[in-house]
């Protein structure tokens, strides 16, 4: 004890033996001194003891926790931050149904889905503009019914339960060079070409039984002469024969008949009806039958200038035949000559649409034939065809999951369930597919995915014998093992992974990346701040650049090169957040080590012999505490962002599927399949949100004074 | 030597060290990676490696040299086979280094435009980079400062609590969201604007029309951040002393505002316009990238894709350069516009 505080003592001990000697100062009004022994002391005889609190004590934390629990947006922030959590916990693990594994065809790109389709909203139907009307309309429009007055349905889908709503429905005439179109005139447009003078049209070779019969063939064509550029071409009727020889039945002429008045609306100019006899040009041309052979097709050789572009349009093609005493033909001949036509008013082929489009049609459902070709460099198109256009809303899940016609039966699934006694089938019956049923064991089962066969083929091998092949219907969800028709809630992506499967094990792969990187970079961060800040001096100088020089590295520089040179993991990318990510939590440090480490509780713990790791983390890192927690709360969405940001740049996780992936990803598709984005687009918009609510809330917590600087 | 200077020298001098040393380690590290293919056809090549020799990057041999790993081209001139290889990393840095400090040369673009400097591919591409930050700038500073003047003026009152529910709500949502929601609505659903960058040479409004989307994400953040920091800096000079002094001695609440909290509170938010606008610049990668917008961000990414490491550590060198001149105007102009903050003031 110095000499200076020991006189301090001595003079508190005088003092305090003067007390009832109050000299002038003790006197009371009159003048008379007061008697110190009318004075007692009160609490003579008691022991005197801090009485005890009757407030409960608290804790830092406890403190804390009380003021952030009174911020009711963090609270709310930080109960969704919870909840996402918990589903990205949960939601991943594979008691909750739904696949995110490998590449399943049949399921892609589903719509959202929780009510039942037609609700109108979240329902898994997907409205697509401007597609041909499904059922068959007449020239004027109106729907055509069945005798049961319900509408025909030709349209592509194989269960017509598929469209949920049509609206919208409208007819006009256009260019659309699509099934859909009814009608019309066949184009013919020929682009300008060397060595290319004439381009061919005609029809499937038909036996013309010349001797016995004649034919005439009647046509009418259009022209286009204000269009803009084209030129018309020279035409002739041909011959082209089933052996590739090609005779004009016509010499080449610009001659189109005489031309009919315009059609309101309409861009093509048509002509009048023009007749040939077949046997007569023949013999004018001097073709004798034997030359062409038996079969041969008619058609259209147009000719021109080979640099002109040329445009021809086709509307009728009708061939008509008698025998030779003009009695009419018989049946099969006359719907075979039908079948070589097109645009006459009771023939096969109505429709210059249909035949340009090549379309394979059915003959006696024996082959596929498709009826007319056209041979030309430029391309065939249809004009002025008669289209029904409407909007439709269809059941992506009745399409993609319900029933599908033709399809391919091996014969050993119907074998398996023959064996198990679920359907009864005869391979070997006359009328094979007739004889597939169910049984009610099948019934019972629900395991039998096909419901009706309609037809068996038939190869013979070497080895195995007799194999067949059935086609048939089946319902989907059944073949790909599902029970009940699956609900996706956020639909499926374009691999058919389930969108919340997908979605939310991407977010923990996020979460667990962000969360490590912001444990590591914080307990880095920790340590250098503390060394620098505690020791100052020289080593806070070098260690101060030196976190300068590598803060000074933009992290998009880093952790490209980084990936580049590393490959695109997972550790990867943890270390390059984790290289420059800890040094704000340094200088935060740092900054509390300068204001803390001259104070006297340290001064006095340094004197009662406390070293330099006591000091730091039990004296002074305590003060940061709170600063620390939120800085590291703030970190993770810190760090899952410049996940997304690498992924965009294309150099995201490879083989793992974190949210930036799956953003850049359904980026692709946004204008087609918008939802596969908002929904990982919400997540991490709700995440940030959260996270920043959560993380502001808790430094308003721990340090009141920063209160409202968000 | 006044302070300011004798300060702001230092940082300079800092600067270029830490700008050598991230370009050296950054140079190195990208010439490790596998060298891609030359583009362009035999002539074009060799042409490209002829200027690498130049450069410093490659040795043309007139025998083959295994001990220096595989040929990246061998081509026959005038009777004689040569053939290409790359130097050792280190004399290619040095190489590189003398070509930049003697005559500005940074090197050629090897696959985006063959045998263009790579100097050239950046002057081009910097063009729409710095036209839509500048009207993100010019959107951003009037609407985040008017925001968040209203925001303090109305503290703990409706509009404040509007402002700062959007604010956090602008400040959290990534860019390439808000950009993707833009698209979604505004090109995509409405077909108001277009969808993607149009082509060099469309007329002008085209090009007006699509600055909006891109303008607009960029802006959603900057504006938010403008709005907080504005607000922020505001409220505190309007609970300061002075103010109340100032109503005391007579000034209307209008006047207190307009001559003296608005003035004070300029003080922290210039430095931050200046550090933004520099700043913005690589905040506009990802938006680049998705609404091809051929500006500097999506060069970046084309470089990786075609691996033309070349205009990639240029590209890399222009965006170290640009945080760290961001960095050191923020920290300098602190000091300028306020002279009572003494940056790199020794702690007492």
């Amino acid at each position: 004890m110095s000499d200076l505080e020991n006189k301090n003592l001595q003079e508190t001990e005088r003092d305090a033996s003067l007390v009832f000697d109050m000299g002038e100062e003790g006197k009371d009004n009159y003048g008379n001194s007061a008697d110190s022994s009318q004075f007692k002391f009160v609490q003579q005889d008691a022991s005197i003891h801090d009485t005890k609190f009757t407030t409960k004590p608290t804790t830092f934390f406890k403190d804390a926790m009380r003021r952030f629990a009174k911020n009711k947006s963090s609270v709310v922030g930080g109960i969704i931050l919870g909840f996402l959590f918990l589903c990205a916990l949960i939601i991943p693990m594979d008691f909750i149904p739904g696949d995110i594994e490998g590449i399943n065809q049949y399921e892609t790109n589903l719509p959202m889905k929780l009510f039942a389709a037609g609700t109108g909203w979240w329902d898994g139907t997907r409205l697509i503009k401007n597609v041909a009307y499904p059922y068959a309309v007449d020239e004027n429009g109106k729907d055509i019914l069945d005798e049961n007055g319900n509408k025909i349905y030709i349209g592509e889908e194989d269960d017509p339960a598929s469209i949920v709503k049509v609206e919208n429905v409208r007819q006009d005439y256009g260019d659309y060079a699509a099934a859909d179109g009814k009608g019309g005139y066949a184009t013919a447009i020929k682009n300008p070409a060397e060595n290319e003078e004439g381009y061919y049209f005609f029809s499937e070779p038909f036996d013309f039984n010349l001797t016995a019969n004649k034919y005439n063939v009647t046509f009418k064509l259009g022209t286009w002469d204000d269009r803009e550029g084209f030129a018309t071409p020279d035409w002739s009727l041909i011959i082209y024969t089933s052996t590739g020889d090609i005779y004009d039945l016509t010499a080449p002429t610009k001659e189109y008949g005489s031309a009919e008045e315009k059609k309101e609306k309409a861009y093509v100019t048509p002509h009048a009806d023009m007749t040939f006899s077949i046997n007569e040009q023949m013999e004018t041309a001097g073709i004798s039958t034997a030359e062409t052979g038996t079969k041969f097709s008619l058609g259209f050789s147009f000719t021109s200038n080979p640099d002109a572009k040329t445009a021809i349009y086709i509307q009728k093609f009708e061939i008509t035949g008698t025998k030779n005493d003009g009695s009419p033909l018989n049946a099969s001949q006359r719907s075979a000559l039908r079948a070589r036509s097109f645009g006459g008013s009771n023939s096969l082929i109505e429709d210059a649409n249909e035949l340009l489009l090549q379309k394979v049609k059915k003959d006696d459902g024996s082959a596929n034939i498709s009826y007319w070709k056209a041979a030309a460099n430029g391309g065939t198109t249809c004009t002025e065809a008669f289209v029904t256009r409407c909007d439709i809303t269809y059941d992506q899940y009745n399409i993609q999951y319900g029933i599908s016609k033709n399809e391919q039966i091996s014969m050993s699934e119907l074998n398996k369930w023959i064996n198990l006694g679920y359907i009864e089938y005869d391979y070997t019956a006359a009328d094979a597919p007739s004889t597939f049923k169910i049984t009610e064991k099948g019934q019972a089962s629900g395991e039998v995915y096909v419901t009706e066969i309609t037809g068996q083929t038939e190869t013979i091998s070497d080895k195995q014998g007799i194999i067949y092949t059935m086609t048939g219907t089946i319902i989907r969800y059944k073949k790909l093992g599902y029970k009940t028709m699956p609900i996706h809630l956020f639909g499926t992506e374009k691999d058919g992974k389930d969108m919340l499967k997908y979605v939310f094990s991407g977010l923990r792969t996020s979460l667990i990346l962000g969360i490590i990187v912001a444990a590591i970079n914080i307990i880095i961060g920790v340590i250098w701040g503390s060394i620098s800040g505690y020791y100052g001096g020289t080593v806070d100088i070098v260690m101060e650049r030196l976190t300068d020089i590598l803060g000074g590295i933009p992290w998009i520089v880093l952790m490209t090169v980084l990936t580049l040179q590393l490959g695109q993991n997972f550790f990867v990318f943890a270390l390059a957040l984790c290289l420059t990510g800890w040094i704000g939590t340094s200088s935060t440090t740092r900054s509390q080590f300068y204001r803390y480490r001259g104070r006297e509780y340290v001064l006095a713990s340094r004197t009662l012999g406390a070293r330099a790791p006591r000091l730091i983390f039990r004296h002074i890192l305590p003060n940061a505490v709170g600063t620390i927690i939120t800085r590291s709360i703030l970190m993770i969405p810190g760090v899952i962002f410049s996940e997304a940001t690498i992924s965009y740049l294309g150099l995201g996780l490879q083989n793992l599927d974190s949210l930036g992936v799956i953003l850049s990803d359904t980026q692709k598709n946004l204008s087609v399949y918008p939802n596969q984005l908002i929904i990982p687009a919400i997540i991490i918009s709700m995440l940030m949100i959260c996270f920043n609510l959560f993380g502001n809330g808790l430094r308003d917590a721990f340090n009141p004074s920063l209160k409202g600087q968000d | 030597m006044p302070y300011i200077v004798k300060y702001a020298l230092k940082r300079i001098a800092l600067m270029l060290v830490t700008a050598f040393v991230i370009l050296t380690l950054t140079f190195i590290l990208v010439k490790m990676l596998p060298n891609g293919v030359i583009a362009g056809n035999e002539d074009a090549q060799y042409a490209f490696c002829m200027d690498q020799v130049g450069l410093g990057y490659y040795i043309d041999s007139i025998i083959e040299r295994p001990e220096l790993g595989n040929y990246l081209l061998q081509k026959e001139v005038a009777g004689v086979l040569h053939y290409f290889y790359k130097k050792p990393i280190i004399e290619q840095y040095f190489a590189w280094l003398s070509g930049i400090f003697t005559q500005w040369n940074w090197g050629l673009s090897s696959a985006l435009q063959p045998s263009a400097s790579a100097m050239t591919i950046i002057g081009q591409r910097m063009g729409p980079t710095v036209i839509i930050n500048i009207f993100t700038m010019i959107i951003s500073v009037p609407l985040g400062f008017v925001f968040g003047i209203i925001a303090a003026l109305n503290k703990n009152k409706a509009p404040d609590h509007f402002l700062s529910t959007l604010v956090m709500v602008m400040i959290s949502v990534p860019s390439f969201v808000v950009i993707s929601v833009l698209m979604l609505i505004l090109a995509y659903n409405t077909n108001l604007l277009p969808s993607t960058w149009p082509q060099s040479g469309a007329p002008i409004e085209q090009f007006a029309r699509a600055m909006v989307i891109p303008v607009l994400a960029l802006s959603f953040g900057t504006v938010a951040g403008f709005t907080r920091y504005t607000r922020a800096e505001l409220t505190e000079v309007m609970s300061s002393e002075f103010l109340l002094l100032a109503r005391t001695k007579g000034l209307t609440k209008s006047q207190c505002i307009v001559r003296h909290a608005l003035r004070n509170s300029m003080v922290p938010i210039v430095p931050m316009i200046i550090g933004e606008f520099v700043g913005i610049l690589s905040g506009s990668m990802v938006l680049e990238q998705l609404y091809s917008i051929p500006g500097i961000g999506s060069l970046f990414v084309e470089c990786i894709r075609y691996k033309d490491w070349n205009v990639l550590l240029v590209d890399m060198a222009l965006y170290t350069m640009i945080g760290l001149v961001a960095n050191l105007l923020v920290d300098l102009s602190y000091g300028i516009i306020d002279p009572r903050i003494r940056m790199g003031a020794k702690a007492s």
